[in-house]
C-alpha cells in the first residue's frame, strides 16, 4: 500500500491528506479505533486500485456509483453536482484512514443542494481484488431541508478494500437526513467508511445507518455540532456468520444548547463481532448541551461477540447527560408469553429480535423507506431472497379493517 | 354416568425459586364446568395457575399434573398451549415492536398447523378477528398496535379474551381477569367468555372477589389456603366466604 501512495502525482486535497496521514500513520493494532477491526491484511496486501474511464454519465432518477465511479444522476434544478479534484477537508479527524481515502481518492463526487430535495444513491461494487477510494461530499446551505437514502449492494464483487465516505457541511438550520443501509454478502471484501460531518448553528443532522449481513464493515463518524445545533444518531447492525461490523465515532459539542441522541442496536448471530465505540465530548463552549447515549446488544449464541463503548467526555457544568450499555439475552417473561399461546421457543426468539429492530426503523418518517427497511432486515434475517409478506407490513390489516 | 375429568392435579409440590408454594395440593376440574379457585392472598394462587402452564420460575418437586390423562409436567408451554391449556395473564407483558395481529396469527396459524389445518393467510385471518373485535368492544386499531403495548388495564384484558376466541383452547385458566376493570369492561370480558362456554370446554377461574361470578355462572367452588385446597363446595359457598372469610374454614 505504501508504494501505491510514493508513486502518486497528487493534487492539493490529496497533499494534505497525504501529509496529515504521514503525521500520524496508518492504523496498527494498537490504534484504539482499530482494536476490534483487523486491518493488516489490508496494509500488506499490493492493491490494484480500480481504473475508470472518463466521467460520462447518463441522466436517472436516483444516483448510481459504480466501483466508486458516478454512472448516473439526476438532471434535478435543485442539485449542482460536480466532480472537484480539491475539497477542503477536516483538519484533525481521528481516523487515518479517512486521510488515506482522500489521498487515493481522485476525484471527489460534490453534490451541492440548492433547494429541499430527497435523493437516492445506490452505490453498486463489481469489482474483484480491488482497491476502491473515492469520496463523496455533501453541501447543504443555510435554511434548506433534505433527505439522502444511501443504498449498498455489493453482491457481484469478490476480495474488494473499499476506502470512501462522506464531507457533510450542514448549513445555519439546515437539516440532512441521511439513511444508509449497509447489507453485505461478501466476506473476503473490507469497508471502510470515514465521514466527517459539520453541523452549523442550528442546524440538524439525523444519521440511520443499517448493517445488516455477513462482511466486514467499519463506519468511523466524527461530526462537530455549533451553537443549539442536533445530531440524532441512529445505528442498528445485524451481523451473522463471521462478520465484523460496527461504528466508531466522535460527536463534539463545539456549540452551547447543542444537543445530541446516539443510540445503538445490535443483534449478533453465529460467530459475528460487533463493534460500537463511540465518544461525545462536550467541550468548554458547549454550555446548555444535552447528550443521551445508549447501546444495547443481543447475543443470539455463544461464539457472537459485542465490543461496546459508549463515552462521554464533559468538560462544563452546565449540561445534561446520560449513557448505557447493555449485552444480553432476550427477555424472558417476553418468550414465555409468546410460548404459551403456542408459538415454538425458535419462532418466539425471531419474533423478538424483530421487534428490538423495529424500534430503529420505525423512527424513519418516510413510510417508503420504513418498509424498504423492514424488508431489508427481515430479508437479511431470514435469508431470504424475497419476502412476500413481511411481519411489519400493515397494508392488508388498513384495507381489511376499513371494509364495511 | 361418571364425571369426565380433562384436569386432575396429583398431590403436587411446587416452588418458586427456594420457597415452597404448592404442598400437597390436589384439584380435579370436570369437563364443561366452571371451577372457580379462591383463597387469601400468598395462598398460591398464581403460582398454581403459572405450575399448569410451565412458566419458567416455577419447580415441580413432586406429584403430576394429568390433562386428558397424560402427564403435563415435561411438556414445553407451547405444546401445553398446542394441546388445548390456555392461561389469561394477570399482567400480560407488553411487546413493543411485535404487532398484534401478527402476533395473534403466527400463533392461531401454529395450532392449525398442530391440528393439521390449513393456515390462515392475513386477509382470512382479519376477517374473523374483525367480527371479534367488535363483539369485544376494542377499536380495530388495537390489533395494529404493539401487543399490549400501552394498553390500559381493561384493553389488556380484552386483548387476552380475544387471543382466548381466536385460539378456542379446550381448558382456559383465568387468573384475575377481573383485577382493574370497569363495569363495562368487566361485561364486556365476561360476555366472550360465556360465549365460549359450550359444555365440553372447561374453566378455571382464579380471583380475589366475587364480582366476576355475577357475570360467569360457577359450577364448583375450590377454596385453596397455604398450597392446598382446603374446602370444595357448591356456588353457595362463595356467600359462605364472603360472610365469614378464609379464616373460619376448616380443612375438608
Amino acid at each position: 500500500m505504501q508504494s501505491l501512495i510514493k508513486n502518486k502525482k497528487l493534487n492539493k486535497t490529496q497533499q494534505t491528506a497525504l501529509e496529515k496521514l504521514e503525521t500520524i500513520g496508518l492504523p496498527t493494532k494498537k490504534t484504539e479505533e482499530y482494536r476490534y477491526f483487523d486491518i493488516s491484511d489490508i496494509k500488506e496486501k499490493e492493491w490494484d486500485i480500480v481504473k475508470h474511464s472518463d466521467i460520462n454519465t447518463t441522466s436517472s432518477k436516483e444516483f448510481t456509483i459504480i466501483d466508486g465511479k458516478i454512472e448516473s444522476y439526476p438532471n434535478d434544478i435543485n442539485l449542482d453536482i460536480s466532480f472537484d479534484e480539491e475539497i477542503d477537508i477536516d483538519k484533525n479527524h481521528f481516523d487515518p484512514m479517512y486521510y488515506l481515502g482522500h489521498t487515493m481518492s481522485e476525484k471527489n463526487i460534490h453534490i451541492k443542494f440548492k433547494n429541499d430535495c430527497i435523493i437516492v444513491i445506490r452505490q453498486i461494487f463489481t469489482a474483484q481484488n480491488k482497491m476502491i477510494p473515492y469520496r463523496i461530499s455533501f453541501d447543504i446551505p443555510n435554511n434548506i431541508n433534505v433527505r439522502i437514502t444511501d443504498l449498498f449492494e455489493d453482491m457481484h464483487s469478490q476480495d474488494i478494500f473499499v476506502n470512501s465516505g462522506y464531507d457533510i457541511t450542514i448549513g445555519k438550520n439546515a437539516v440532512c437526513t441521511l439513511i444508509q443501509e449497509k447489507t453485505t454478502y461478501n466476506n473476503n471484501s473490507k469497508f471502510i467508511f470515514s465521514h466527517y460531518a459539520k453541523v452549523n448553528d442550528g442546524g440538524i443532522f439525523n444519521l440511520h445507518t443499517f448493517d445488516f449481513g455477513e462482511g466486514k464493515s467499519l463506519q468511523l463518524i466524527k461530526a462537530e455540532i455549533e451553537d443549539n445545533a442536533h445530531i440524532n444518531s441512529y445505528h442498528l447492525l445485524f451481523a451473522k456468520d463471521n462478520s465484523n461490523i460496527g461504528t466508531v465515532s466522535k460527536i463534539i459539542h463545539n456549540g452551547k444548547n447543542s444537543k445530541s441522541i446516539q443510540k445503538s442496536k445490535n443483534i449478533l448471530q453465529d460467530k459475528a463481532k460487533g463493534i460500537f465505540d463511540a465518544l461525545i465530548n462536550i467541550k468548554n463552549s458547549g454550555k446548555g448541551s444535552a447528550t443521551h447515549q445508549n447501546s444495547q446488544a443481543i447475543l443470539l449464541n455463544d461464539g457472537a461477540m459485542m465490543a461496546s463503548k459508549p463515552q462521554l467526555e464533559i468538560y462544563i457544568d452546565d449540561v445534561e447527560a446520560s449513557h448505557g450499555s447493555t449485552i444480553g439475552e432476550l427477555d424472558k417473561d417476553q418468550m414465555f408469553y409468546l410460548q404459551s399461546r403456542g408459538i415454538s421457543q425458535q419462532e418466539a426468539k425471531k419474533l423478538l429480535i424483530l421487534a428490538f429492530a423495529n424500534e430503529m426503523i420505525d423512527v424513519i418518517e418516510d413510510k417508503n423507506t420504513q418498509n424498504f427497511l423492514h424488508q431489508s432486515f427481515e430479508k437479511s434475517y431470514y435469508n431470504k431472497a424475497q419476502m412476500e409478506c413481511i411481519l411489519t407490513c400493515h397494508n392488508c390489516e388498513d384495507m381489511i379493517l376499513k371494509e364495511k | 354416568m361418571s364425571k369426565k375429568i380433562v384436569l386432575d392435579i396429583k398431590d403436587l409440590y411446587a416452588s418458586i425459586g427456594e420457597k415452597d408454594i404448592l404442598k400437597g395440593l390436589n384439584l380435579q376440574i370436570e369437563e364443561g364446568k366452571v371451577h372457580v379457585i379462591m383463597g387469601p392472598n400468598g395462598a398460591g394462587k398464581s403460582t398454581l395457575s403459572k405450575t399448569i402452564v410451565g412458566h419458567y420460575d416455577t419447580n415441580i418437586k413432586s406429584g403430576d399434573i394429568l390433562y386428558k390423562d397424560e402427564s403435563i409436567i415435561d411438556l414445553t408451554p407451547e405444546e401445553r398451549a398446542l394441546r388445548g391449556i390456555f392461561m389469561s395473564f394477570q399482567n400480560p407483558v407488553e411487546i413493543p415492536g411485535v404487532n398484534n395481529a401478527y402476533f395473534l396469527r403466527t400463533a392461531l396459524n401454529t395450532k392449525r398447523r398442530y391440528e393439521g389445518a390449513d393456515e390462515l393467510n392475513a386477509a382470512e385471518f382479519l376477517r374473523e378477528v374483525k367480527k371479534l373485535l367488535k363483539e369485544l368492544g376494542m377499536k380495530p386499531e388495537m390489533i395494529q398496535r404493539s401487543l399490549n403495548q400501552g394498553f390500559s388495564g381493561g384493553e389488556k384484558k380484552r386483548n387476552e379474551i380475544l387471543q382466548m376466541m381466536v385460539l378456542k383452547p379446550d381448558f382456559i385458566i383465568l387468573d384475575e381477569i377481573d383485577s382493574g376493570l370497569d363495569i363495562d369492561a368487566l361485561r364486556d370480558v365476561s360476555e366472550g367468555i360465556n360465549k365460549m362456554k359450550d359444555g365440553k370446554r372447561s374453566f378455571l377461574v382464579i380471583t380475589h372477589y366475587s364480582r366476576i361470578l355475577d357475570y360467569i355462572k360457577p359450577d364448583i367452588i375450590h377454596v385453596l389456603k397455604d398450597g392446598k385446597i382446603v374446602k370444595t363446595g357448591d356456588p353457595s359457598l362463595v356467600q359462605e366466604l364472603e360472610k365469614s372469610g378464609y379464616e373460619t374454614l376448616e380443612e375438608k
